[in-house]
């Protein structure tokens, strides 16, 4: 075994410093989705980072940092914010007009492979429309994921919508094992053909059941696919699932989606708790889903009153890989330091209109002062500010009067 | 707001080595011209302008992981190595070709030994993964010792008492004086396919996969015959 490395300078695996840049980008990115989702008229929500481990989803159960409080009680980190917001609404926001309308930008933590952009913290944005079960909660919350990758720059963007309410029907028909259910959503969700036969050989299904759920990864692709599911099985549960997708794929249609929703009826995996309509979100550049989301109406009533839900997240960092944003960074203009008040009013009236003005600290030089400026990529570095020696970044110096600079900064 | 789709290129993994022949036979039958790489050409990468598609020349064991990753929209690439890779993507065919088995090796007299009685097996293989999983599942206790290559060695030199190896026809065996002790799966060339490129390129990808059904389901027609 080689030494131990010295973890005092390290981060712990999984886990990233953003700085320059990134975390700009970073910053960028979450600010655009909260003034996205409150242009759609949702509501922050801040949970805790910390929960009880009570009640986790059994698709994060593997994935959950665990420890322990001075009490004995079993504490995580929160992997997810649909649960804590499920928790908030059941407990406490159900008896408001409904529907809620909720959104969150917060970081979450899983325990899992570092690999394809994972981390181990990752910031999520998401929301939930909570209280109603209509085709049109389940097309908003579609439209506005989409506009949200659009707002924020991923190019190549498309939608997966699939329907957890079909495979359910169709489950619903067959007598299975739960060890046998999830072998077949594994071939299914791999779509792979030859091993979902071997699995159902094993089964004791009649011969049309395995047509029917060997059709399932085939069933991909435009709206054609939702006729061939029809013509598949005359189970009206089915039936009545695929008349919500159809009613939503319209919808979706009116949002100028149409070019990018793709039916996926193939998708049965998903979080354990969806219960309707599911979709995902891809992009040109990675190579996993980008954005998830569905229906989920048997969630909060584990915390409260029975209220349906929908709601989808994304994982900023995914973003972050595949998006190109230009985010001015750095200072705008550098002044020496002379102590006038009046120069002291004249910068703080450029930061207050919004500029990024850095007041050096150093007693630099004029030539160290210009030089400094250029390496931060300043546009200008104003030199003895007594008399607003302004050199812009190009190199022209010209004297600029105290009582007009504040005019003439605006066009450096 | 309305939201358009573009078409871009795929780009398809080969495995270099012994299924890269079948390979490009199977995907010329299809229209897709990839002998533009390897063949004695060195190049890793190049395009196909006509199949508007450009190939990849890896090594078989990272063709799931460009696969996975996006860095390639499909990949051809054995069973063995995809599921000792345990990768998250799509299988959507089998290929007929490459068909070998995984089995557990040993010495002739290891014939006559339950394999539950020994305290502290030493397994030699080159996929530790499926070995350990082969063993765990029968509740069987081992150590995996994993190996680059020349498994059938690790038990003449007492490096470890048995071997978890690939065999095709079993002649490197017999070589090396080892016998099958027990068969543990199938394996043959399957096509992988990108989560995401999956829905991104979904026209192009269905045009091959549906093409490449085709000839298969054309060759097993012929083969039966």
């Amino acid at each position: 075994m080689t030494d131990s490395l010295p973890l005092n300078n390290q981060v712990p695996i999984g886990f990233t410093d953003l700085f320059m840049q990134q975390a700009s980008h970073q910053l960028w990115l979450i600010q655009s989705l909260r003034d996205l989702f409150a242009h759609w008229g949702y509501d922050p929500v801040i949970p805790p980072t910390v929960a009880y481990a009570e009640g986790l989803s059994a698709d994060l159960v593997p994935y959950v940092y665990r420890f322990f409080d001075r009490e004995g009680n079993t504490l995580a980190l929160r992997a997810d914010l649909t649960l804590p917001v499920a928790r908030i609404v059941g407990t406490r926001l159900y008896s408001q007009p409904l529907p809620l309308r909720l959104c969150y930008v917060e970081r979450v933590f899983r325990h899992v492979a570092p690999q394809a952009g994972q981390r181990r913290e990752f910031t999520q944005a998401g929301i939930e429309l909570i209280g109603v079960n209509t085709p049109q909660a389940d097309a908003e919350v579609i439209a506005l994921a989409a506009d949200a990758l659009q707002t924020i720059g991923v190019q190549g963007l498309s939608l997966a919508v699939g329907q957890m309410a079909f495979f359910g029907a169709l489950l619903g028909e067959m007598e299975l094992a739960d060890a046998q259910i999830d072998r077949i959503k594994t071939a299914i969700d791999r779509r792979n053909d030859l091993h979902l036969r071997e699995i159902l050989q094993e089964t004791d299904l009649p011969p049309s059941m395995h047509t029917l759920l060997r059709a399932l990864p085939t069933l991909t692709g435009g709206r054609e696919v939702v006729s061939r599911a029809r013509a598949l099985t005359p189970v009206r549960a089915a039936q009545e699932a695929l008349d919500r997708l159809e009613e939503v794929l319209d919808l979706l249609d009116a949002y100028g989606l149409s070019d990018v929703v793709l039916v996926d009826l193939g998708e049965v995996r998903g979080m354990d708790y969806y219960t309707g309509i599911v979709f995902q979100g891809y992009a040109s550049g990675l190579g996993s889903a980008i954005c998830s989301g569905g229906r989920y109406d048997t969630l909060i009533q584990q915390f409260g009153p029975d209220l349906p839900a929908v709601g989808f997240g994304m994982d900023i960092g995914l973003v972050r890989l595949i998006t190109d944003p230009h985010i001015p960074g750095g200072p705008d203009v550098i002044v020496q330091n002379c102590g006038h008040p009046s120069c002291c009013a004249i910068v703080s009236e450029m930061r207050r209109q919004g500029w990024r003005v850095i007041v050096d600290t150093l007693e630099r030089t004029d030539q160290e002062l210009i030089a400094y400026a250029a390496a931060r990529g300043a546009r200008a570095a104003v030199c003895r500010a007594d008399r607003w020696l302004v050199t812009a970044i190009d190199g022209s110096t010209h004297t600029v009067s105290i009582d007009r600079i504040l005019e003439e900064y605006k066009t450096w | 707001m309305v939201v358009t789709r573009t078409v871009q290129p795929i780009t398809i993994a080969l495995p270099k080595g012994r299924l890269l022949p079948d390979t490009q036979e199977l995907l010329d039958r299809v229209g897709y011209d990839s002998t533009v790489v390897g063949n004695g050409t060195r190049k890793l990468i190049a395009p196909d302008p006509a199949a508007q598609a450009q190939y990849l020349l890896v090594k078989p064991a990272d063709v799931p992981t460009y696969v996975q990753y996006g860095a390639a929209d499909v990949g051809i690439v054995g069973q063995d190595v995809l599921r000792e890779a345990e990768s998250d993507v799509l299988e959507p065919l089998n290929l007929g070709f490459g068909r070998c088995r995984l089995v557990v090796a040993g010495s002739p007299e290891q014939r006559e030994m339950d394999l539950r009685l020994a305290p502290h097996l030493r397994i030699a293989s080159k996929y530790p993964q499926l070995a350990r999983t082969y063993f765990q599942e029968q509740g069987i206790s081992v150590e995996i010792i994993p190996l680059q290559g020349s498994v059938e060695l690790a038990p003449l030199v007492d490096l470890a008492d048995l071997l978890v190896d690939i065999v095709q026809t079993g002649s490197t065996l017999q070589a090396n004086g080892l016998v099958e002790l027990e068969h543990i799966a199938w394996f043959e060339a399957a096509l992988i396919v990108n989560r995401a490129s999956q829905w991104t390129k979904a026209d192009q990808i269905t045009a091959l996969v549906s093409g490449l059904a085709t000839v298969l389901d054309e060759q097993e027609t012929e083969t039966v015959q």
